[in-house]
């Protein structure tokens, strides 16, 4: 998943750029930081989850009546759109 | 990840039941070799305090003792935004509750470690060379390798086993060099006070486990540390999802030769890929600190179909005939595919421009400041630097120092703290009069001039670093 398309063709001398390339940089762990959330919520999830069915724990998830979270998952078509970045 | 630090837990636990066994075992058996009768008790003794006390100096000083010792120093976002925003990543992704310090050794061999009683003081260092030969997603296998090493609590338990091979190690030396200098002086000296029997035997017994001791801790040692090895490459992949990072950074790390000088041979458990490499060959055995990098580098490219713990099992039981990673751990059974890679926002940069670089950034952590010239000549600055103006060597402009910005980051480097980004001053503001060439005055004094073709909206004052808005 790639959510920042950068756009550059008017400008070739511009991906050599330091400036660009902190640019770069910096949208590039931008979209890292939402996919390793989303991945350490998910993970946790699992984990919560895996707890719940298993012996021993799944007596106490039991008897207080925990129940199983859902994964997030984006559901809406238009929030898995990448957003564009551009330089004309 | 969860499960294996709870496995790991109780596996702990069994070591320390173990090389506290043999401890005890060495205290008593030393202790009644002089003292027959009443002894053994003593020796325990001695032995438990020297151990607690030393446990305590490496619980609470450890840390910064390993830092210095390699001469490590703290960085913040401004020096190396990549390596900041990778760790940061890597920490959302393990669920850390703390970020964990980023410290840059001043050496070019690619290295790194992680250190840090518990997660949330915790610390990463890296080397400056590995941040030079590694593209962005190599240094994200390797942060990941040494955020699992913090998130699998491995760096308090090796800490503490290592303490304990230490002073199992140390009272064996002791004991077998008083005997050696003193000429069996404990043998002597029991002989004349007692005359039971079985005392003789004992100054064996003691002899023998001096000499053994050591050895059974050691190997004991090795095979954990090992294991943590592999365990943290696991932990790793699961974290980025993408096994080919750590597996092609460990090739570059290894395939490495230049020298590591800090590294000793207290520090080398805690790197990444041992720092005291001398042949591959003799590295295989039971004597060493971490596992062939060429079975773990194997390992990691045979986890194409997913990067749980499951994968990892099978890949290495494809690679070595064994498991690994202990049954609890295993029971994640949701198939996690390998994440595509992301972009690669290193400079492409030739092997001059590299070197440069790696200067540069050697500079920077050390406390130097840079300077660009108007005709476009960087210009840097030790941290001792005292001239208030100095002539740009190319253009032979006058070109004012920062010199209260040189004394700041001078006197965070010596007190071994990270450099702050400069302190904002207030910003100023000027109400530009025509279209000509003008002369303003910063608050600390300096004149700055602006050209009839300034266009900007700021011009920031190159003697204090105060931004002044042009209106």
């Amino acid at each position: 998943m790639s959510m920042f398309n950068v756009v550059v063709e008017n400008y070739p001398d511009l991906k050599a750029n330091q400036n660009f390339l902190s640019l770069q940089e910096e949208l590039t762990t931008t979209e890292n930081k939402i996919s390793f959330s989303r991945q350490g919520y998910n993970d946790q999830v699992l984990f919560f989850n895996n707890k719940i069915q298993m012996f021993p724990s799944n007596i106490i998830a039991g008897m207080f009546h925990f129940k199983e979270e859902e994964f997030f998952e984006i559901e809406d078509v238009k929030e898995k759109e990448v957003p564009k970045v551009k330089f004309s | 990840m969860w499960e294996l630090i709870r496995a790991n837990k109780r596996k702990s636990i069994l070591l320390f039941i173990f090389m506290g066994g043999i401890l005890i075992l060495l205290g008593y058996v030393i202790g009644e070799a002089y003292l027959p009768g009443k002894g053994g008790y003593n020796g325990v003794f001695i032995a438990l305090i020297i151990w607690v006390i030393w446990s305590m100096i490496s619980y609470f000083k450890g840390s910064s003792i390993l830092l210095s010792l390699s001469r490590a120093k703290e960085v913040t976002h401004n020096i190396h935004p990549q390596l900041f925003n990778v760790v940061s990543e890597m920490k959302i992704a393990a669920n850390l509750p703390a970020m964990p310090k980023i410290y840059i050794i001043n050496e070019e061999a690619p290295n790194a470690f992680a250190t840090g009683r518990k997660p949330e003081k915790s610390a990463i260092a890296v080397t400056a060379g590995l941040l030079n030969c590694l593209n962005r997603n190599e240094l994200q296998g390797v942060i990941a390798h040494e955020m699992s090493h913090i998130l699998n609590r491995d760096i308090v338990y090796m800490t503490f086993a290592g303490v304990m091979l230490g002073t199992v190690v140390m009272i064996s030396e002791i004991f077998l060099r008083g005997l050696w200098y003193s000429g069996g002086s404990a043998a002597r000296y029991r002989s004349k006070r007692s005359n039971r029997d079985g005392g003789g035997a004992m100054v064996i017994i003691a002899i023998v486990l001096a000499i053994l001791a050591p050895i059974l801790t050691r190997l004991f040692y090795f095979a954990i540390s090992r294991k943590r090895e592999y365990l943290a490459d696991a932990t790793a992949t699961r974290l980025t999802r993408y096994p080919e990072g750590l597996a092609s950074a460990l090739e570059k790390i290894s395939s490495s030769n230049i020298k590591f000088s800090t590294a000793n041979n207290i520090t080398a458990p805690m790197y990444i890929v041992n720092p005291l490499k001398k042949t591959e060959r003799s590295l295989t055995g039971l004597f060493s600190t971490h596992p062939p990098i060429k079975e773990r580098i194997k390992i990691l490219r045979n986890m194409s179909h997913g990067v749980n713990y499951n994968n990892y099992q099978s890949a290495f039981r494809m690679v070595t005939g064994k498991g690994i990673i202990p049954t609890s751990g295993l029971k994640d059974s949701k198939n996690i595919p390998v994440k595509k890679p992301s972009k690669d926002t290193s400079a492409k940069l030739s092997v001059k421009e590299k070197k440069r670089e790696f200067g540069d950034l050697i500079r920077a952590v050390n406390g130097f400041v840079f300077l660009t010239c108007v005709c476009g000549l960087k210009i840097k600055l030790p941290p001792n630097f005292k001239k208030p103006e100095i002539s740009c060597p190319r253009c032979k402009r006058t070109i004012q120092m920062p010199l209260a910005k040189i004394a700041a980051v001078a006197s965070a480097v010596s007190a071994g703290e990270a450099i702050k980004e400069t302190p904002t001053l207030e910003p100023q503001k000027y109400i530009r009069k025509g279209k000509m060439w003008e002369t303003i005055t910063c608050s600390c004094g300096n004149h700055i001039q602006i050209s009839p073709s300034f266009m900007g909206s700021k011009a920031s004052c190159n003697k204090c670093g105060r931004i002044i808005k042009i209106l």
